[in-house]
């Protein structure tokens, strides 16, 4: 059989969140079994103040600055999912990834102290099934411009009917 | 691990001794009374005596977390605060959603009992079994906001959750709150001054325990379920989509009753109703925002967009929000931002003072208060400084604010000189919705627990039409029909949601649509390991709602207490009922007494339906109390 690669990639929209958390909590049941945000993989990062939820999760770069900083070569892109997966076996957790990753997404798990990160959950992953905002999005790799190109033009589009609609009525 | 589902585990801090101890909560509890608001309530009659002040040492403040808060489950951010409360002398809870209750979850407890007087300001510090009680000197007297902050940067992570007093809870004012993620407030009934009255400035907490379900599967599978039923909903086209605003237009423009101007006006005037619309309310949206783990997003972020508070940032709005205003005349949803903010920030329920000032504001216009009385400030109707003004008086207790800050009950005993006649109240707690909408919100708010209130017992689903199987119409008020029977199922329903620690907004409560006492169940019985059915869960709502009847039984309220403001049997408005009709309200309580096994003429609950309950030890123990009132 062949597998085929998924031509998937994970991408947020923060403008969308609504700062619920429902990503944190069904990512640390998908891998864990338990209802527990302190183990999620991804976080919201809230700013009540001005009112913001800002969703940061592994972008799983082209050129992943985790996989540059490791020494140990821990870091490897997973051949199915295309995902930056972290190799139990060689991480001695020195912790180079964290302070290398520039969207802080690469974290410590809080019961065992592993340095750990998203891996795409095989390729199903929960937290974009589960956000029903579109905050969080699992699509098609050169989908995933599309989205945002049509949210963009969907308020000129708008405004450009109506006065195509005002024109033929005039 | 003790149990599947809840995390049996009572944490009571005695604050006079400084002292915490880890309780196993008896799993006969957690099955008869569910938890959170269930257990908070028996807690509550145990261990608080008839003649207790409710800021003494004595009271308890009681906080609940239900056994699916936290969970999968959709809206799984409640919690409850139960103790003896300052407005009504008598049983009082409050709920409130945000992100703080699911993580004392995670933290491993299931409710946290405070007790007795800190001889100083301190606050709690929970990290999973770590539990500090800390000094707060340096946070007494902050606003909310500004603690959070102080304590965030004291603990070192910005990201754990705290409830929260401010100054408002610090001066007892009768009607603070506690509040959590800034804008998240369990308002009702004052729990906020108990906390201040243990001087207990904060509770912060971090939990990385997290919680484990009987059977995962399953319960995953139901709740995606639950999430799917709940977006598919008719409801999440309307409050999910403009929030409570929606019902204000419902209220205000299809049943027309909507309390303006301390109920002196039965709507907004149609040619005010623009500026606090829903076309102005989706003019300052900025996002939908939402509690957590809740797909149903009933708030929002908001900006000022015109006026003195153009730019200020704000959440809402709840449809107690959007009366704010209108209660003291003023029509523009920019000042219920402002009003919002400051009032989370003093850490007072935002409706307290807005009711009180409304109050005086109709004295003041009928000459029962002075000018001078009232400090010089001109309390015009719609007059926005003045409100501010009196705000700030109001929490720093000066002048004419300390006998405000006492709730319109208090105050109008105070001022009397035919004040009372203005103070709209039921059990010392405001009336929030006109009971002339109709029997259902008149019997629901006159007999609720925790004085005025429509999130007890009014009917707001055709959930009761399903579970009866019968066709029952709720949105027609104005007809007698099943109203005891409805009013029952839904103080029992409601109290189940409560214990569960989920949102009434998104289940049966408020629409049959939504998950109800079938999904709960199953829920339930899937992350638990016990089996439940929505029969079973059912009963426990009347057992946890005939404990907080009892408990005002023991403090001396009877069937008089479950009683309506004149105003609203003799001022007919446009409704469809038009006017309430006294002696078809007391033939309809008659009934309700009758249907709930209660004595039709005291309002208390019989022995034989307390032992029916499986409660005999409060049968026994109200048996006793009236034997001591006899001698």
């Amino acid at each position: 059989m062949i597998t085929k690669k998924s031509k998937n990639i994970l991408i947020t929209n923060p403008k969308a969140c609504i700062g619920c958390r429902t990503c944190e909590l069904f990512c640390s049941f998908n891998h864990y079994k338990e209802q527990n945000p302190a183990r999620a993989l991804l976080q919201v990062v809230k700013d009540e103040m001005v009112g913001i939820d800002y969703p940061v999760i592994c972008r799983h770069c082209d050129k992943p600055k985790c996989m540059e900083a490791c020494h140990f070569g821990a870091i490897k892109r997973d051949t199915h999912t295309d995902a930056v997966i972290i190799d139990r076996n060689l991480c001695v957790g020195c912790k180079n990834c964290i302070s290398a990753c520039p969207f802080g997404a690469v974290r410590i798990d809080p019961v065992n102290g592993e340095v750990v990160k998203c891996d795409l959950c095989d390729g199903q992953p929960s937290c974009a099934s589960m956000c029903k905002q579109g905050a969080i999005l699992y699509v098609e790799k050169v989908v995933a411009p599309k989205i945002f190109a049509h949210n963009a033009a969907a308020k000129p589009m708008e405004k450009l009917a109506k006065e195509a609609q005002h024109h033929k009525s005039s | 691990m003790f149990l599947d589902g809840w995390t049996g585990k009572l944490l009571r801090v005695d604050l006079s001794k400084r002292k915490i101890l880890l309780e196993e909560i008896p799993k006969k509890w957690l099955i008869n009374l569910i938890g959170s608001a269930g257990i908070n309530a028996k807690i509550l009659y145990d261990e608080v005596e008839a003649a207790v002040d409710p800021f003494g040492s004595e009271n308890r403040l009681i906080f609940g977390f239900g056994p699916l808060c936290g969970t999968l489950a959709p809206s799984s951010s409640r919690y409850t605060i139960t103790a003896k409360g300052p407005l009504n002398f008598a049983f009082s809870d409050s709920n409130s959603g945000g992100h703080f209750g699911p993580e004392v979850r995670f933290a491993g407890y299931d409710n946290i009992v405070f007790q007795g007087i800190a001889d100083k300001p301190v606050y709690m510090w929970i990290e999973d079994e770590q539990v500090e009680i800390r000094d707060a000197a340096h946070l007494w007297g902050k606003s909310t906001w500004e603690t959070e902050d102080i304590l965030r940067k004291d603990i070192g992570d910005p990201d754990v959750k705290i409830a929260v007093i401010g100054p408002s809870g610090e001066n007892l004012i009768r009607y603070s709150a506690v509040i959590n993620d800034h804008a998240r407030a369990a308002g009702w009934g004052g729990v906020g001054a108990v906390m201040g009255s243990k001087r207990l400035k904060a509770i912060a907490v971090r939990g990385t325990k997290g919680l484990q379900i009987a059977d995962p599967e399953a319960f995953a599978k139901k709740c995606v379920t639950c999430f799917d039923q709940v977006i598919n909903s008719p409801r999440m086209k309307t409050v999910g989509y403009y929030g409570k605003p929606w019902l204000n237009w419902l209220r205000n423009e299809v049943q027309r009753s909507n309390p303006v101007k301390n109920y002196q006006l039965p709507r907004v005037p149609t040619e005010e109703f623009p500026k606090v619309g829903l076309e102005a309310f989706k003019s300052i949206i900025v996002k939908w925002k939402s509690c957590f783990n809740c797909p149903f997003h009933c708030s929002h972020i908001v900006t000022a967009k015109a006026g003195s508070y153009c730019g200020e940032i704000g959440e809402g709005f709840e449809y107690n929000q959007m009366i704010d205003g209108q209660m003291m005349g003023i029509y523009d949803l920019n000042f219920v931002v402002k009003w919002t903010n400051e009032t989370n920030k003093l850490g007072v329920d935002c409706d307290g003072p807005a009711y009180a000032i409304a109050f005086a504001m109709e004295l003041y216009e009928r000459g029962i208060l002075s000018k001078a009385e009232l400090d010089g400030i001109d309390l015009k109707w719609g007059n926005q400084d003045a409100a501010f003004e009196m705000l700030n008086k109001i929490i720093n207790r000066k002048g004419i604010g300390d006998l405000l800050a006492e709730g319109i009950e208090i105050a109008a005993k105070k001022i009397g000189k035919g004040s009372e006649k203005y103070a709209y109240h039921i059990k010392g707690c405001r009336l929030e919705i006109d009971p002339r909408t109709g029997w259902g919100t008149a019997l629901s708010h006159a007999t609720s627990t925790r004085g005025a209130d429509h999130l007890k017992g009014t009917p707001l689903s055709n959930a009761f039409g399903r579970w009866m199987n019968i066709p029952y119409d709720f949105t027609d008020d104005s007809k007698l029909d099943y109203k005891a029977e409805a009013v029952i199922f839904f103080e029992n329903l409601n109290a189940v949601v409560d214990s569960l620690g989920l949102c009434k907004n998104d289940t049966w409560t408020q629409s049959a649509e939504c998950p109800g006492l079938y999904e709960f169940a199953e829920m339930l019985t899937y992350a638990t390991g016990v089996n439940f059915t929505a029969q079973q869960l059912l009963t426990a709502g009347e057992r946890i709602y005939t404990i907080e009847r009892a408990f005002n039984s023991k403090s001396s309220l009877t069937r008089d207490n479950d009683n309506i403001p004149d105003k609203f049997f003799t001022d007919p408005i446009e409704t469809k009922l038009k006017v309430l009709d006294r002696q078809q309200f007391e033939n309809l309580k008659d009934r309700y007494y009758e249907l709930r096994g209660w004595d039709v003429a005291t309002g208390h609950p019989t022995p034989e339906k307390l032992k029916e309950l499986g409660l005999p030890e409060i049968a026994l123990d109200l048996q006793k109390q009236k034997t001591r009132k006899c001698r």
